[in-house]
């Protein structure tokens, strides 16, 4: 089975080289490539000097839809069967990554979000964040009925299902990576499972969640979760 | 409807027409939005032959006091439709672009990888040459 791990960059350069140094330790085995966001640091040099593979935007895309639609670009074309996302400012642990790939690899899940709150063990984000993560939770259960506790955790696999249909299939715009990435999951038909993890608060540098994107984000992502639900049958039909 | 608005509409509305001539055949202009702009020119220069209309629309479909006032209410409503369209445009030249982003840097990053495959037996470790991105 081939597993990749995608490593989300943005001028990380302070946290990036922990990140990778933990992931090649414990998986070896794994192919593991970093999705540069168009970083101005030193990313790219430390990536080539660890011997990591790098897709580096050449311009910032300015959200992480980029980096989400490069890494299931990069799954699909080079065959891999599970994708797994895992974010560079080492937040994430690397140990924990056969939590969230085991139930795709059993073939129990078609996408697994790794969830810090289900146990309520190590960092558990700000308040502020909470209560978005909160929201976004509660209208998912809404509209799908299935509860998810951490709806914006970037630490998540999926299954080559998932990579042949948003590496390839589907097309259209992606407005939200975390929030209406789920939901666009759930209306396509995929299976959705919650694992308990723990991550750890960032090392370096400050998270992109200041007071501004915190009006501004829930904003967009109730647009994002609005359009996902209008363009439910279009991305069933799309799915076939 | 007063005469120098009128006057002003056609001069606005030639003025339009040939900046669209202009810009076809400079080729800065797509058909699409050419015939888009150069319709909102005619409509603009033929003014003064159809002010009646207008007037009577104003006063009678409208309920607007004078033909001024709905020149100026189409003009706005105008304005608004075409911000929206062309922002559905950005939107999407937005998703194209950001997908030709990633094209590329999967493209690179093979690129890359083959390039080091076959450099490797003849450059030793760490002396391979800068990667040239199109930064």
């Amino acid at each position: 089975m081939k597993i990749l791990i995608s490593v989300i960059s943005y001028n990380e350069e302070p946290n990036i080289e922990a990140t990778l140094r933990d992931l090649l330790d414990q998986h070896a085995g794994h192919d593991i490539v970093v999705i540069d966001n168009g970083s101005s640091d030193r990313t790219q040099a430390i990536c080539r000097r660890l011997g990591v593979r790098t897709v580096r935007h050449c311009v910032n895309t300015g959200s992480s839809v980029g980096a989400l639609i490069s890494y299931f670009a990069f799954a699909y074309t080079h065959g891999y069967d599970v994708l797994c996302q895992f974010d560079g400012d080492g937040q994430h642990v690397a140990s924990e990554l056969p939590k969230i790939i085991g139930p795709v690899a059993r073939g129990e899940a078609n996408c697994v979000v790794g969830s810090r709150f289900l146990r309520r063990e190590g960092f558990q984000s700000t308040a502020l964040r909470r209560i978005g993560i909160r929201l976004f939770s509660g209208l998912f259960h809404l509209f799908t009925g299935q509860r998810l506790t951490d709806i914006t955790s970037g630490f998540r696999a999926y299954d080559a299902a998932v990579i042949d249909f948003f590496g390839h299939r589907y097309r259209e715009p992606l407005y939200d990576s975390m929030n209406q990435f789920l939901l666009l999951c759930y209306f396509a038909g995929f299976r959705i499972q919650e694992v308990p993890v723990l991550m750890r608060a960032r090392q370096f540098g400050a998270s992109e969640f200041n007071l501004r994107n915190a009006m501004v984000f829930p904003l967009k992502g109730l647009v994002a979760f609005a359009a996902c639900l209008l363009q439910r049958r279009h991305i069933a039909a799309i799915r076939g | 409807m007063d005469f120098r608005l009128q006057l002003a509409c056609s001069a606005v509305g030639l003025a339009m027409l040939l900046l669209v001539t202009h810009s076809l055949r400079r080729n800065r202009l797509y058909p699409g939005f050419a015939v888009l702009w150069a319709g909102i020119g005619a409509v603009l220069l033929f003014l003064p032959a159809y002010s009646g209309v207008l007037q009577w629309a104003a006063d009678n479909v409208f309920g607007i006091v004078g033909a001024n006032h709905l020149i100026y209410a189409l003009l706005f409503t105008f304005m608004l439709l075409d911000l929206f369209y062309l922002t559905e445009k950005l939107c999407r030249m937005n998703n194209q672009v950001e997908r030709l982003i990633v094209s590329l840097a999967i493209l690179e990053a093979d690129a890359r990888a083959n390039a080091e495959k076959h450099t490797a037996a003849s450059v030793p470790p760490g002396a391979a040459p800068e990667n040239r991105t199109c930064v």
